[in-house]
């Protein structure tokens, strides 16, 4: 028998909804009225907002660098001053914020999704929708398990093989290296808050996770507030390390980090491991659409 | 287009899609309230661009609710079944696509959703969903197939 899903979908969502009536948000008190004068308040309230969580994130960076595995790692608070926009300070602080708790990051690999997820201090989740990729997924050299699958046609959840995770970490490093404008949020994940736009490009020896045949696009999301599409522009290990390019257009936009509020701490040589980022941020290439 | 207008044409489509993606009325109906008062306090800016989509940026901004609350609870707990059951709502009068809904990963339902339930076309899922058009697509391609296992019935496919 052939069903129409849209007319049978279409059903349901009438039903589903009927009786379901929004309020204006005009009538709302607590909603600020779409002038000039109270936009200009609703984005202090909102700027308000940001700082403190960037104040909470922070002291979240601080606190869980120094008790993360009692590593003799070294924290210091940057100085105010010009903000240090090099890739490695930016790949310093992106990997600072991936060692707090609870954030995400979702990759997508063409038809396939693959996301990881912070659970504990040293052990990340995996998830694929896509088993075929999952049995043989390895992120950052390391290779992940198979923990639990559903087999109903939800996602498999992998988790690491290893204790430590720093090599996802390192791996989503080098992606975020290249990201210009982000900011952490109080409980870790990555935020978006203000338009912010540009591009850049950065190298990395990923070659043998993605190889000639990967497809062209991949896509990485930050806690569902962020998608910066990667152009491979040569994924043929052979001919050295590969492209990345980093387009950032009419997407949900990332926050600048506020220099007064960065905190930086010692960490390995993202480099090392993960590529060396050869080309910075370039200027916007187009206004950013601010997310809500 | 005023805020009242627009407010009236996108109400029901907005809160149909919500619905059909956490099938959840109360929950539906706050990331749709939510989305709106994003709009209105931010009317001025997403209306008066010449390329102004607010229809489109209201969509961005529920998936982008719903995915970080899905984010939230799943990282919040590591017992799976606490989480889907948190999207469980009355059935109505076909529980079966509802069940089967509920079954279908993220990116499958978001792209069933907007394709079959707004009738967007793939180009603009891609858009909304941020992937390529080959990716959503791809979502179709297996979240119909998951549904047709479930249902048992052949889904047109109808592609725009």
């Amino acid at each position: 028998m052939t069903i129409d899903l849209n007319e049978r979908l279409g059903r349901l969502a009438d039903e589903a909804t009927s009786g379901i009536r929004l309020d204006h948000p005009a009538t709302l008190t607590d909603i600020a009225p779409p002038d000039d004068g109270d936009q200009l308040a609703a984005a202090r309230r909102r700027r308000s907002t940001t700082i403190a969580l960037a104040i909470a994130a922070a002291a979240a960076v601080v606190i869980s660098l120094v008790v993360l595995a009692g590593a003799p790692t070294e924290v210091r608070t940057e100085p105010a001053g010009p903000v240090d926009d090099t890739p490695t300070a930016r790949a310093t602080a992106a990997l600072a914020a991936l060692r707090t708790t609870d954030w995400t990051a979702e990759f997508e690999y063409g038809a396939g999704t693959v996301s990881a997820a912070h659970q504990e201090p040293d052990r990340w989740s995996i998830e694929s929708d896509d088993p075929a990729d999952g049995r043989q997924l390895s992120v950052g050299g390391v290779m992940y398990d198979e923990s639990r699958s559903t087999g109903d046609g939800r996602p498999t959840t992998w988790t690491s093989l290893e204790v430590d995770g720093l090599p996802i970490t390192e791996r989503l490093l080098t992606y975020l290296g290249a990201v210009t404008c982000w900011s952490g949020s109080a409980d870790g994940v990555l935020n978006a808050d203000y338009p912010c736009a540009g591009s850049g490009a950065t190298t990395t020896s990923a070659g043998d996770e993605l190889s000639a045949a990967a497809p062209a696009l991949l896509t990485m999301r930050l806690d569902g507030q962020r998608a910066n599409q990667i152009v491979i522009q040569s994924s043929d290990p052979e001919e050295g390390p590969i492209t990345l390019t980093f387009h950032y257009g009419d997407v949900p936009p990332i926050t600048a980090p506020d220099p007064a509020l960065v905190t930086k701490a010692t960490i390995p040589d993202p480099g090392a491991s993960s590529g060396e980022v050869t080309a910075g941020s370039t200027p916007p290439d187009g206004p950013a659409i601010e997310n809500g | 287009m005023t805020f009242d207008e627009f407010f009236e044409a996108e109400h029901d489509p907005l809160v149909r899609m919500c619905w059909a993606m956490v099938t959840d009325r109360e929950l539906a109906r706050d990331v749709a309230q939510e989305t709106m008062c994003r709009a209105y306090e931010r009317w001025d800016r997403i209306s008066s661009a010449p390329d102004a989509r607010p229809a489109a940026w209201c969509r961005t901004v529920a998936l982008n609710l719903i995915r970080s609350d899905w984010r939230r609870r799943r990282t919040a707990s590591t017992a799976r079944v606490e989480v889907v059951s948190r999207y469980e709502d009355d059935p109505g009068s076909d529980p079966a696509l509802v069940s089967a809904l509920r079954s279908l990963a993220a990116r499958q339902r978001e792209a069933v959703v907007l394709h079959h339930l707004l009738d967007l076309d793939v180009a603009a899922c891609a858009q909304l969903m941020d992937v390529s058009v080959s990716s959503v697509k791809a979502h179709l391609q297996r979240g119909r197939a998951h549904l047709e296992q479930l249902l048992g019935d052949q889904l047109e496919a109808a592609e725009a």
